[in-house]
């Protein structure tokens, strides 16, 4: 039970005890520190070489030591400040007990205590030099939501493809943890036909979309050739089905004779949509082509020769003419369609324009510059199209299909450092930073502005870097941060499949929870958009209601459904602790949890989470317990146990203090005949008699909310768990935030620059 | 059929007991693939068995789970009543344990180990995701085998989403309560939750004639196109990235596969059945339309393996619609209050009504002289005994169906205490063409099934 909270911890707050130690210890002087690791050192010698040495050297010395962990040398440096990677995957291994492993001979828990407790004290004396181990990001698949904000805006089509993909894995969290982001056959089953459905959307079906007409005008002459020898027109009238974006498409060739080309003019009605020069001859006829966009209905299209030309002087007497056949109406296309093929070609620069196209869409879509080989290859699929009958759009498509499906796309590649050296640090390429940013503040792909500065590499000039990222907050994309962030940190995401029993709560229903959710993305918006203290998600004094809220909260004049902001001065309310939509997803479904709420607050806001209870809890009968009167009171007779009271000391008080907020966060001062008691001690001796002197207090101890933020930004912002190693970074971060008024800005700006966001180190590149 | 080497499943089993030598195995394989293969059409060959494993969370109420008497005598007990239409075609098997889903001294966490051993038989490594490994799952083991001769190697369903927020449970990722079916020791298998979708999967034909064949060969190219993508691009990854790209890899390969295998039409024509629309609001109609979509998956032969998730390991749903408000994971741990344990009860047997449906179901689809419930194995059960113990050992065990008539069924076997449940795979997988030596925790072959 010992190491799973200290395996727990790592993941949010436990650091925070070495924190204290470090901030404490910023004074003495380097004599004291290096005295201490004198003594160190001699209590290894007498006290515990003698065991690692029993225990551990006959796998991990001698030429070849197993998993390339030479403890010899280890040991005859002593030196954690140099050693720092292996000590630490020591301590791991150490306190996951899977070393020695179980085959050896095993230490006793008091042995592996031991030895646990000098590395990880010599790890704490040796923490946060210059140095920043950044860490190794394993490569992210796009998430669900990535994919769907990705393809957004990739192809400009929005109609959320991934809502049929199974649901992600939630690691540290978060559903996307490189680590935890699997590909099973399945994924890539949906990806292939998404792929499918989105280029259709995208560029819609020719198939499906053919229209034709009889074409009249000009002199008939062999083979459907519609001969213009003077200014005339070929037309044809259709009936087009639905608004949109049509290609007409002509047949011709010219005569050419004087001075230019024939012209031939497409109209649609009266309207010129196009004019192009026939340089086609009758051995090679060509198709020419222009887009019209139109209502649905009837309407004419043409194609009107007007430049003719004679010179009966000359001899031979000069004629230019021009013939036109096979006038041709395809649409609707969407609009997506002109903007992925934005101009009309000719049949000699169809290759030419493909490739154009299919590279620019490939090095949006694998967010950096692709190489020339890489085009070829994917040029082959446009060419199977081709000899498949598809016209320029299916060839495009095809390819495009491949793009959607590669793991260029569906993964975040970054590359390590130098094969050759495994421990070697690399700084991201521009690119690469972009991706990071785009996907931390956008869940998407970065913009043209981003990729503009990465193609010049100006993007991680630092002064460039702080205005990308305060752009970026303002943007409206960074409601991904809302819901993506805030709803997985504050668990907005688990509202959805609250279930509140109709019977204690009848006044529960679809718009209360639609409310509750809004407000609480509404308030986290405005601390990020106004750039506010980040201090004010423990209390504020505004939140944001509308009419089915208002009622709720008792909040007086909010008519109507839509939302606005109120002051809450003097009232129950403010921080997201006195919001419906957190009251709610912790409690249960028939009552209030002050367990699971207090839990709530150690993990999400204090970052300091309880151990999880002993796997062998007795039942309470068993126990000789007969609950009876008040929650709180049972829970206290239950807590009575000393097997409970460790923990619950520290979770109860905390859930007690927020009992005036039922199960659905409507403010009660009884439940049922017993009168609510909010007052309660925490384990430091702090008292409260209200939540409004609860969340007081958790404000005084902004230091460790404001570590559990960053801990919590750097996960999501990295896409890997924070690690042991990061608690330097998280230091970092913590003090940029309380040295800049803790606005939220700041904290985004600190993961942005920090190391681990902006380096990737080879560490673990290799078994 | 009549060759005097094709000896039946059913005479080597019989005739060795349970002890089944492995080259016996063998020399059967060829015929029985050449039989599967051709299954179905001809109503005197054999139709193949089938493997499905059903779970349901939170362990029971086993006082009203485990059958008094033992042996053919028995009588249902009230969790179990639904199941009297199809009580001489299952067996209710007392004593079996999954003890990786113990701490083993990994702290708490009961949970994600009670899904994730459940059919691994291993110790799910403690982690909030850097290093996932548990194991690879038994159905997965029989879809590598026998999943190359049907479209779907296998099929992975469920109810429930995996969590969106949070932890799930004690340190552990949520991968390991949410999933199931384990394709390799760290790749779990998704599941569907999605009716709709899921039939649109299994059955949807798409285009047809032409476009049909123009579709399938762009498949094709892009599939061959990103496999070499992949190829060039592994070669460029640490070790860990690699393992994604195994994973992406493994999964061009499977469906390259069902592109090829896809041109087969089913074997057995289907019944007429309305496409669903969506995930229904009633709990109760989306369990029976999942398991209408597993019988005709089942029926259809597009798969032989298959997993259900009725609810996520340590499901806090709540089932007002049978009068229970309360989270039936709260509920679980009951503290030996009478009252819960009535609701516990009563979500058991809801569960239950719903399993008699599907093995109703399957033993009105016939096959030749056997029904489909007749040549198959629905194993059901949770990983934990009882919701407030947090016990891993004498699990709620029902297996329905006899196997391709290799199980005597109509039965209540108990078995000795701590039995492994693996045991009972490696009997499992020797029906379904599969066996192996070992698999997770197992200590040999079950006895007492035939």
């Amino acid at each position: 039970m010992r190491r799973s909270a200290i395996i727990l911890g790592i993941v949010c707050g436990l650091a925070a005890p070495f924190a204290r130690g470090l901030h404490a210890d910023d004074a003495p002087a380097a004599a004291d520190s290096a005295a201490a690791e004198t003594a160190a050192a001699a209590d290894f010698r007498q006290r515990l070489e003698p065991l690692a040495a029993k225990f551990c050297l006959e796998c991990h010395s001698g030429a070849e030591p197993m998993g390339e962990l030479d403890l010899k040398g280890l040991f005859e440096r002593l030196s954690v400040a140099t050693d720092r990677e292996p000590w630490d995957k020591i301590a791991q291994r150490l306190r996951a007990k899977e070393m020695p492993p179980d085959e050896a001979p095993q230490l006793s828990d008091d042995q592996r205590q031991q030895l646990l407790s000098w590395v990880d004290t010599g790890l704490a004396r040796n923490n946060c030099g210059q140095e920043r181990d950044p860490g190794r990001v394993t490569i992210r698949r796009l998430n669900r939501n990535e994919y769907n904000n990705t393809v957004r805006d990739l192809l400009g089509v929005d109609f959320h493809p991934a809502d049929d993909f199974p649901s992600d894995d939630v690691g540290y969290g978060f559903d996307n943890i490189g680590d935890v982001l699997a590909m099973p056959p399945i994924l890539l089953e949906k990806y292939l036909s998404a792929a499918q459905k989105i280029t259709e959307r995208a560029l819609g079906t020719e198939q499906a979309n053919l229209v034709t007409s009889e074409v009249t005008g000009g002199q008939i002459i062999d083979e459907g050739w519609h001969f213009l020898a003077s200014p005339t027109e070929v037309r044809t009238k259709v009936r087009m089905f639905g608004s949109g974006h049509y290609i007409v498409r002509a047949q011709a060739y010219g005569e050419p004779a004087g001075d230019e080309p024939p012209k031939l003019e497409f109209y649609l009605d009266t309207q010129l949509v196009r004019t192009v020069e026939v340089h086609a001859t009758k051995d090679r006829p060509q198709t020419y082509e222009a887009w019209i966009t139109t209502k649905g209905g009837q309407h004419s299209v043409s194609v009107v020769y007007k430049n003719d030309f004679y010179n009966a002087d000359a001899s031979p007497p000069q004629d230019r003419n021009v013939a036109v056949r096979e006038l041709e109406l395809m649409g609707p296309y969407p609009a997506t369609y002109q903007q992925l093929i934005p101009r009309e070609h000719t049949p000699e620069d169809q290759k030419l324009l493909a490739r154009e196209i299919v590279a620019g869409f490939m090095q949006r879509a694998f967010r950096r510059p692709v190489a020339a080989a890489e085009v070829d290859r994917m040029m082959r699929l446009t060419e199977l199209a081709e000899s498949e009958g598809e016209p320029l759009g299916g060839q495009i498509a095809l390819a495009m299909q491949a793009v959607l499906v590669s793991p260029h796309f569906l993964f975040r590649v970054e590359l390590d450092p130098a094969a050759s050296d495994p421990g070697g640090v690399r700084t991201l390429n521009d690119y690469e930073l972009a991706s990071r940013l785009s996907y931390f503040l956008w869940s998407t792909m970065p913009d043209a502005e981003l990729f503009e500065l990465a193609r010049l590499n100006k993007l991680h000039e630092p002064a460039e870097l702080d205005g990308q990222v305060k752009r970026m907050l303002a943007d409206a994309k960074s409601q991904a941060l809302v819901e993506n962030f805030a709803g997985q940190w504050l668990q907005l995401r688990n509202l959805k499949i609250a279930a509140p029993d109709k019977q204690v709560y009848p006044d529960f229903d679809e718009a209360l929870r639609e409310a509750m959710q809004t407000e609480t993305e509404l308030f986290f918006a405005a601390i990020m958009r106004e750039d506010r203290s980040v201090l004010d998600f423990i209390d504020a004094d505004f939140t944001f209601v509308n009419e089915r809220l208002a009622r709720h909260y008792g909040l007086p004049d909010v008519k109507g459904k839509e939302f606005r902001r109120v002051s809450l001065d003097g009232n129950h309310r403010g921080g997201v602790l006195a919001q419906a939509s957190v009251l709610t997803v912790t409690s249960n479904p028939t009552r209030t949890s002050p367990v699971k709420r207090g839990k709530w607050v150690l993990d999400n806001l204090l970052g300091t989470p309880p151990p999880p209870p002993p796997a062998d809890v007795p039942p309470l009968e068993e126990a000789g317990v007969m609950l009876t009167g008040a929650l709180r009171e049972r829970m206290e007779q239950h807590r009575a146990k000393p097997v409970c009271a460790s923990c619950h000391k520290s979770m109860d008080p905390l859930g007690f203090g927020l009992e005036n907020y039922d199960g659905i966060g409507s403010w009660r001062e009884a439940d049922g005949k017993f009168p609510i008691d909010p007052s309660g001690t925490l384990p430091s001796g702090q008292t409260f008699a209200s939540p409004r002197e609860l969340k007081a207090i958790l404000k005084e101890r902004r230091d460790e909310f404001v570590r559990c933020l960053a801990e919590r930004m750097l996960t999501y912002g990295l896409g890997r768990g924070v690690e042991y190693s990061d608690r330097c970074t998280v230091d970092d971060i913590a003090k940029a935030v309380a040295q800049n008024e803790h606005k939220f800005s700041s904290l985004i700006l600190a993961v942005v620059h920090s190391d681990a966001f902006q380096k990737r180190s080879g560490k673990g590149s290799k078994p | 059929m009549s060759k005097p080497w094709q000896i039946s499943r059913r005479t080597v089993l019989r005739g060795l007991g349970t002890v089944v030598a492995l080259p016996f195995l063998e020399v059967m394989e060829p015929a029985i693939a050449l039989a599967a293969e051709a299954a179905g059409n001809d109503p005197k060959k054999p139709s193949p068995t089938r493997m499905a494993f059903v779970y349901v969370p939170n362990g029971k109420h086993m006082q009203d789970f485990t059958p008094k008497a033992e042996g053919a005598e028995f009588e249902l007990p009230y969790i179990l009543e639904p199941l009297a239409q199809v009580k001489d075609n299952l067996m209710v098997i007392s004593g079996l344990a999954q003890d990786h889903g113990r701490a083993n001294g990994d702290g708490a966490g009961d949970h994600a180990r009670a899904l994730s051993s459940f059919l691994t038989g291993q110790q799910a490594r403690k982690t909030h995701g850097a290093d996932i490994k548990v194991g690879v799952s038994v159905d997965q083991v029989a879809a590598r085998k026998i999943g190359q001769r049907t479209r779907f190697s296998s099929l992975e369903l469920g109810c429930d989403r995996g969590a969106q927020a949070g932890n799930c449970d004690s340190g552990y990722s949520c991968s390991y309560s949410t999933n199931i079916s384990w394709r390799t020791e760290s790749t779990p298998q998704a599941k569907e939750i999605d009716p709709k979708l899921a039939f649109e999967r299994l059955f949807s034909t798409g285009a047809a004639g032409d476009a049909k064949t123009r579709r399938e060969k762009y498949n094709k190219s892009v599939l061959d196109f990103v496999l070499e993508d992949a190829r060039d691009l592994q070669a460029k990854l640490g070790v860990k990235d690699q393992r994604k790209l195994d994973e992406y890899l493994s999964s061009v390969r499977e469906l390259e596969k069902r592109i090829t295998v896809a041109g087969r039409e089913p074997i057995a024509p289907l019944p007429e059945y309305p496409a669903p629309s969506g995930i229904p609001e009633d709990y109760a109609a989306h369990i029976r339309l999942m398991y209408d979509l597993l019988a005709l998956a089942f029926q259809g032969d597009l798969t032989r393996v298959a997993t259900f998730v009725v609810a996520n390991e340590g499901s806090n749903r709540s089932y007002p619609f049978i009068g229970v408000a309360d989270g039936h994971h709260d509920l679980s741990h009951h503290g030996g209050d009478p009252k819960k344990h009535e609701k516990i009860r009563e979500i058991n047997r809801f569960h239950v009504t719903h399993l008699a449906y599907f093995l109703e179901k399957l033993k009105g689809i016939s096959e030749g002289e056997r029904s489909l419930l007749d040549n198959s194995m629905i194993l059901y059960g949770s990983g934990i005994g009882d919701g407030n113990a947090h016990n891993h050992d004498n699990l709620p065990i029902v297996l329905a169906g006899r196997g391709g008539d290799t199980i005597r069924t109509g039965r209540h076997l108990k078995l000795n205490k701590e039995t492994p449940l693996n045991n009972l795979y490696l009997s499992m997988l020797d029906r379904v063409d599969s066996p192996v030596e070992a698999l997770g925790d197992s200590t040999g072959r079950l006895e007492g099934l035939v």
